[in-house]
């Protein structure tokens, strides 16, 4: 079965080795997704086009780890993908609701800007974890 | 649903990773299908049933829960 709209495999190595170099940038700039998106907006007052392409490689190392292809695709990770995308929406639909009930405007924006990265990170997290749960056998399907 | 997909191997002498190369998916694959943890495709049902040489019916049956 073919999956047309996920990337090569081995661009998912390239994805991981992106966020561990952000992950060691981070050590020597204020590095959280809210800051960035500050650092992105006032690109247009200070010319300063960090914060938009840092941010911009967070968004493509998180795409390349959750949708690259497995070495070997077939229907039944297919199946697991679109639980784990399931359930990623399902998280992201209770933590909006959870933040809205609960956060004031301020932390309430700032959290809702990290939110989509949550769930692409939620997704990876859950997708990984079936696959190692049916590699061990375990019934989770 | 339940199957025979073990037995079968036994008989043609394949191994799950033989089975998983012949039919284009995982060993893990073969496997989660074979334990019961996993309902094939038709497509895949199809091509199991032609790997044994055998009606689809003969290797997946219903079960009274199904």
């Amino acid at each position: 079965m073919k999956n047309r709209f996920l990337f090569p495999h081995h661009l998912k190595y390239l994805g991981y080795l992106l966020l561990l170099f952000l992950i060691y940038l981070s050590r020597f700039i204020v590095f959280s997704i809210p800051d960035l998106y500050k650092r992105a907006i006032q690109v247009h007052n200070f010319r300063d086009l960090t914060g938009t392409i840092l941010l911009l490689l967070v968004i493509l190392g998180l795409s390349l780890i959750a949708f690259s292809r497995e070495k070997i695709e077939d229907e039944f990770i297919s199946s697991l993908r679109s639980k784990s995308s399931k359930w990623a929406l399902i998280f992201n639909i209770l933590a909006l609701a959870i933040s809205v009930l609960f956060l004031n405007i301020v932390p309430l924006l700032t959290f809702l800007v990290s939110l989509p990265f949550l769930g692409v990170l939620f997704f990876i997290i859950h997708f990984r974890a079936l696959l190692l749960l049916s590699k061990l056998n375990i019934n989770v399907f | 649903m339940k199957n025979t997909i073990k037995t079968e191997r036994a008989i043609k002498n394949l191994t799950q990773a033989d089975l998983a190369l012949l039919i284009s998916v995982s060993r893990q694959t073969v496997n989660t299908i074979e334990s019961n943890r996993y309902v094939p495709s038709t497509v895949l049902a199809l091509k199991i049933a032609k790997v044994f040489g055998k009606q689809v019916e003969e290797i997946f049956q219903l079960e009274d829960t199904d």
